[in-house]
């Protein structure tokens, strides 16, 4: 036991969004400066965690459904039960699903309590969806490209300024990806509630965290060059395909599937 | 009025902190409580702390009195029924200290337990031998001179150690300081040995081990070695277990379970991988 890897630095003094989600659903993993945001923001903010985690599960399930068996998730966040794996592998025990957080400490949650089943296999990846390159060269090791792969990026990329280049971001992760996969895609908003934009933006940003909700066109511009699957880019509830109608809730949540032809 | 009693049952502080929020929702202080029952205030608290079992009397008073309905007064007495009742560990309450039978109910109703410990291997990985060892050098006077409550605690070591293997499992998941392996306990045979069931552990789908190499230098957790229970009740507080050298103490405050958990996600994210570490152990074993 010689030369210990460089450590990444864990700063756990400022409230960290997977935490604070983490919060919002009613978890138990999360410290006082997270429930401190989470405490600030209106209840839109738990109905719209609680929405957007729905709208994962039905989109992974009717994935799984149709056949696809790879999964890259980015920005998995702290584990909450039933996770993707658990949904995916429920319907195709041998799927295989990647894992991607750039937080050290949500990974190693990830990597000790997201186990998979016999035949299939999870796996983890510390990395930042700002480095999709690193992503992808890192996933080739798990996943097949040349066969159809399910990226997600939930309620993920509002947290990425327009200076990052989100849209480069995706691009970069579609192009790698083989016809017949697909992107799974949610996104907070205003469109609903202008009038909360100051209070939740505010209170993230108070914390240290950049929030970019944006409009419907500019979610939709994630989804440039693809085919949306039915019913399109809906809010959260009303994105269902095989299941029954979830029960409308005012949310904050755009959500979305589309395939790469 | 209150007969001394080990550690309460995981399900008994469940149902305690449940009386006390029905108390807390009816509106009712525990003076009020207490002058149903004509008991004092104190007595009502020590039934909301779990220093007490629940009587039934008193629940088939009190629990109408705040205003929960006939069906749900049924579960909650039979739940309270059941969490009377001692688990299989008080067949060893002559080697317990009153103060481990709580540890080892906490374990069994856990959901999740995480632990840093970093002298000794975690007692519900320890072989046959290693245990012994432990428990022999560990011994303080009179069971010094008395082999067969080692036995008896050896035994009840490798009966807590099925839980990890059982249907109902929890996640158990440890952080090691290097010294666990430095520190020999025993001879090279009894450490390989160990060290073999620590990689046989590690490929269990629920177990994660990881070490804390001494090049990687200290961690927020340096001090001393704690467990986090997680119990699969949303309103039940995760819960902080301390072990020292004639007692333990058990935390559940807010802010004490949220510094223990954040020293303990600094400790994994600090420490080496679940796949590195076992590489790590496979390494150590070379060298024995």
């Amino acid at each position: 036991m010689n030369a210990g890897t460089p450590k990444s630095q864990v700063d756990t003094s400022k409230p960290h969004p997977a935490r604070v989600y983490d919060w919002l659903l009613g978890g138990k993993d999360n410290y006082p400066v997270d429930r401190a945001v989470g405490e600030q923001l209106p209840d839109l903010g738990k109905r719209s965690a609680r929405q957007n985690r729905a709208f994962m599960h039905r989109a992974s399930a009717w994935l799984a459904g149709q056949g696809v068996d790879q999964f890259l998730d980015i920005g998995t966040g702290i584990p909450t039960a039933p996770n993707l794996h658990q949904i995916v592998q429920e319907i195709n025990p041998k799927a295989r699903v990647v894992y991607t957080d750039n937080d050290p400490i949500v990974l190693r949650h990830a990597e000790a309590l997201l186990f998979s089943s016999a035949e299939g296999a999870t796996d983890y990846i510390e990395a930042d969806v700002r480095e999709p390159k690193a992503i992808l060269d890192h996933a080739r090791r798990h996943l097949d490209f040349d066969r159809p792969v399910a990226v997600s990026l939930i309620a993920l990329m509002h947290f990425i300024p327009d200076s990052d280049g989100p849209y480069d971001i995706t691009r970069t992760l579609l192009d790698a990806l083989a016809p017949g996969s697909h992107l799974v895609l949610s996104h907070g908003t205003f469109d609903f509630h202008k009038e909360l934009e100051a209070q939740i933006t505010g209170t993230y940003g108070k914390g240290g965290i950049e929030l970019r909700f944006r409009t419907r066109d500019e979610v939709a511009r994630f989804f440039d060059g693809l085919d949306l699957v039915e019913p399109g880019l809906v809010t959260g509830p009303e994105w269902y395909k095989d299941t029954a109608a979830p029960e409308p809730e005012e949310n904050a949540v755009y959500a979305g599937v589309a395939r790469v032809s | 009025m209150s007969e001394p009693r080990s550690a309460p049952t995981i399900g008994q502080i469940v149902l305690s902190r449940q009386l006390l929020a029905l108390r807390e929702k009816a509106g009712l202080t525990r003076d009020q409580a207490g002058q149903l029952l004509r008991v004092t205030a104190a007595t009502v608290r020590r039934m909301e702390m779990a220093e007490v079992a629940l009587k039934v009397p008193y629940l088939q008073i009190l629990l109408p009195a705040y205003d929960v309905p006939g069906d749900e007064i049924d579960v909650f007495l039979r739940l309270a029924d059941e969490a009377n009742k001692p688990g299989w560990w008080q067949r060893f309450h002559d080697v317990l200290p009153d103060w481990f039978s709580g540890y080892v109910s906490l374990e069994e109703a856990a959901v999740t337990i995480r632990c840093y410990e970093p002298h000794f291997v975690p007692g519900l990985l320890q072989t046959e031998e290693y245990a012994r060892q432990i428990l022999t050098r560990g011994a303080l006077g009179q069971q010094m001179s008395d082999p067969t409550r080692i036995d008896r605690q050896v035994a009840l070591r490798l009966e807590r150690q099925s839980l990890l293997t059982s249907t109902d499992a929890p996640v158990f998941w440890a952080v090691l300081d290097e010294t666990v392996l430095r520190r020999h306990v025993g001879s090279p045979d009894v450490m390989r040995a160990q060290v073999d069931r620590l990689l046989e552990a590690s490929e269990l789908p629920n177990v994660t081990l990881q070490i804390a190499e001494f090049a990687a230098g200290h961690h927020p957790g340096t001090y001393s070695p704690f467990v986090l229970f997680r119990f699969g009740i949303p309103e039940v507080r995760d819960m902080v277990y301390i072990e020292y050298l004639t007692g333990a103490l058990y935390l559940d405050e807010d802010s004490e379970v949220s510094e223990h958990m954040e020293a303990m996600d600094r400790m994994v994210a600090h420490a080496e991988s679940a796949s590195r570490t076992r590489q790590l152990l496979s390494d150590f074993r070379a060298t024995l």
